[in-house]
């Protein structure tokens, strides 16, 4: 059990942004969607979240066989949903201690938002924030604000420990990361799948994945499903590109890949 | 000066220095004072909320003043009705409008504050309560040469229907290291002046952190005149238009010591129906080379009915600048930035709540203190 998309077709305004696709994140396992610019990757993301404006057509999502579809997008967060996102916002106002106090208070069921109900919290975070590379004062700081992308992206990394979601949604954690920071966040990425958790990655590149072996990889082309395969699809991509895959793949259904 | 010379420019000045442009008159609702300048001096002091009964008080001003201790190496003197000794109060401000005037002539008690020089004098905690009338209060502060320590000036203003003004007049001595904090809450049933004039010495080291929850109408200016050499002023300032109050909160900084240094941050939030004004000029001056200022002003409009100001003003006028930098934003929470911290696992309503703490936290003075934010903002309906 874990994260399964049904047949799901999204719609944000008038332009259709996902079609019929369908996968399975397990626990235990990574599941790299991999696809070009605009082929629906954040997009998947978004909706598996419940981000207003996506509005699910057909089909269904699921956590542990139930589905989350009409749950709001922090009741789905509650659900062990982690979403780090591509490109997060500066929070002007909110410290990122702050954030991850009131964040992991809500998954204790604590109502005060802002007092340290658990403190060893602060103590990981301080921890995790030095092995990730990111410095213990940032997390002094406001959310994101001044932060560089490399610190952006460690962030979404850190919370994605420290709350320890059941279910791992990271959409490009790798862009804006030197090859010293890939390898150290696909080490992280592994430990999460070896803790039990699934994980969702998304990226456009198979680099990360020299660092972190994924069980499954699925090609996402024009918001469709067009090539699922193992590990060998992400490095087949890395060789003959999008474009390649689609005129490889993309004519027919959905195809599997063996290995 | 005679009362009487405070009596007729009471009658004759203008509400504020540069009155006579309609958009610096904009931002303070000037009719709420002016309502309420025939007030009869207040009989009943506002009680010390409970949310900040816990502070370690050393003077309480009210409808008189009381002085609880005196910290090791400072000596507090009351003023009172009829000083005419020296330092005369108003004479670091000067009287440049009617509110001046009004604080000059009518303020029912003053108090005169020295540090001695090389003292480290910890905390020093002032409350200036306001009542069912006027109350003025006017605080004198020398802080001396090498001196250390940290003044906390808790300027609340009850439920009752009132006015009060508040005028501080501090010197910090050279080499001098401490902390200016004001912690301004005032109830939607009163109007306060508030403005408190800070010089700063040579190489001494200034940080002042100002959180600022309007009422009625709450103008709380802080005047920082760095002037010394090689000073050094920081300000972090968080500033909540509450729902159905009007705030004018003002950060100006002038730089005359040569590499001087100031920096000022100031975030606020307005919420329904409320109006918030968040400014400062920073001024470097031509005597002040190779001096740097920085100013940062970031309002966030977070409710219906809800007006916001942010407006940061720089004003170089050294040729030979270390750096100078101001920036300023204006914004709605942005539907991204609710999405975000959902993902987070919070509701709306948790969202717009952390938020708001978010701002009221930013000085840095709710963690110093110990206080709770959202116990800070339900002050006026517990209290009431």
């Amino acid at each position: 059990m874990g994260l399964e998309v049904i047949g799901l077709t999204v719609r944000v305004r008038d332009k259709i942004v996902l079609r019929r696709v369908s996968l399975n994140v397990d626990y235990g396992t990574v599941h790299v969607v991999m696809g070009p610019n605009g082929s629906g990757k954040s997009s998947l993301a978004y909706a598996i979240m419940g981000r207003e404006g996506y509005e699910v057509l057909e089909g269904d999502i699921r956590v542990d066989g139930e589905s989350i579809l009409n749950l709001e997008t922090h009741e789905r967060a509650l659900k062990g949903i982690y979403l780090g996102m591509q490109d997060p916002p500066a929070i002007p106002g909110v410290r990122l201690s702050t954030l991850l106090i009131a964040s992991t208070n809500k998954r204790m069921g604590v109502s005060e938002l802002t007092k340290i109900a658990n403190p060893k919290v602060v103590k990981s975070a301080h921890r995790i924030a030095s092995e990730i590379g990111l410095s213990a004062e940032l997390l002094q700081r406001e959310v994101n604000v001044g932060f560089s992308g490399g610190e952006r992206k460690r962030g979404e990394l850190l919370q994605a420990i420290i709350l320890e979601p059941k279910i791992a949604i990271l959409d490009e954690p790798d862009s804006g990361l030197d090859i010293d920071g890939i390898r150290k966040v696909a080490s992280y990425i592994g430990s999460l799948r070896d803790s039990g958790r699934a994980v969702m990655l998304i990226t456009h590149y198979a680099r990360m994945l020299h660092f972190i072996k994924p069980d499954t990889v699925t090609v996402l082309i024009g918001g469709e499903v067009v090539a699922r395969g193992g590990p060998e699809l992400a490095f087949e991509v890395e060789e003959i590109g999008y474009e390649g895959v689609r005129r490889k793949y993309g004519s027919q259904s959905t195809q599997t890949v063996n290995t | 000066m005679s009362r009487d010379a405070y009596q007729r420019m009471l009658r004759e000045l203008p509400f504020q220095h540069m009155a006579d442009t309609p958009t610096v008159k904009y931002y303070t609702d000037w009719k709420i004072f002016e309502e309420r300048l025939n007030l009869e001096n207040s009989s009943i002091e506002d009680r010390i909320p409970s949310v900040l009964e816990h502070l370690d008080y050393n003077v309480v001003l009210g409808v008189g003043a009381r002085v609880l201790k005196e910290p090791m190496g400072v000596r507090i003197r009351l003023l009172g009705e009829g000083w005419d000794g020296d330092p005369r109060p108003m004479s670091l401000v000067g009287v440049h409008s009617k509110m001046h005037a009004y604080h000059a002539y009518r303020w029912n008690t003053g108090l005169l504050v020295e540090v001695d020089d090389g003292v480290s004098f910890g905390d020093l905690v002032i409350a200036s309560l306001g009542g069912n009338a006027y109350t003025g209060h006017h605080i004198i502060l020398k802080v001396g040469d090498r001196a250390k320590g940290r003044v906390l000036v808790v300027d609340y203003a009850g439920p009752s229907r009132g006015l009060k003004t508040l005028v501080i007049e501090s010197t910090v001595g050279r080499e001098a290291d401490v902390s200016l904090d004001m912690l301004a809450l005032h109830s939607k049933e009163h109007a306060v002046y508030s403005l408190t004039h800070v010089v700063a010495g040579d190489e001494s080291n200034v940080k002042s952190k100002v959180l600022s929850l309007g009422g009625a109408m709450s103008r709380v200016q802080v005047d920082y005149i760095v002037e010394g050499e090689k000073a050094k002023l920081s300000t972090l300032a968080s500033a909540i238009g509450r729902e159905g109050t009007k705030s004018d909160v003002i950060l100006n900084s002038v730089n005359k010591g040569p590499e001087s240094e100031v920096m000022v941050n100031a975030r606020g939030a307005v919420l329904n129906k409320g109006y918030l004004a968040l400014r400062g000029s920073a001024i470097v001056s031509e005597e002040a080379r190779w001096a740097s200022s920085e100013i940062e002003i970031q309002v966030v409009i977070m409710g219906e009915e809800a007006r916001g100001h942010a407006v940061p003003v720089l004003e170089i006028h050294s040729g030979d600048v270390a750096k100078a930098n101001h920036a300023a934003g204006i914004s709605h929470v942005l539907e991204e930035q609710r999405f975000y911290l959902k993902s987070r696992g919070l509701s709306d309503e948790e969202v717009s709540r952390l938020l708001i703490a978010g701002i009221v936290e930013f000085s840095g003075l709710v963690e110093d203190l110990k206080l709770d934010p959202f116990k800070l903002l339900a002050v006026d309906a517990r209290e009431a």
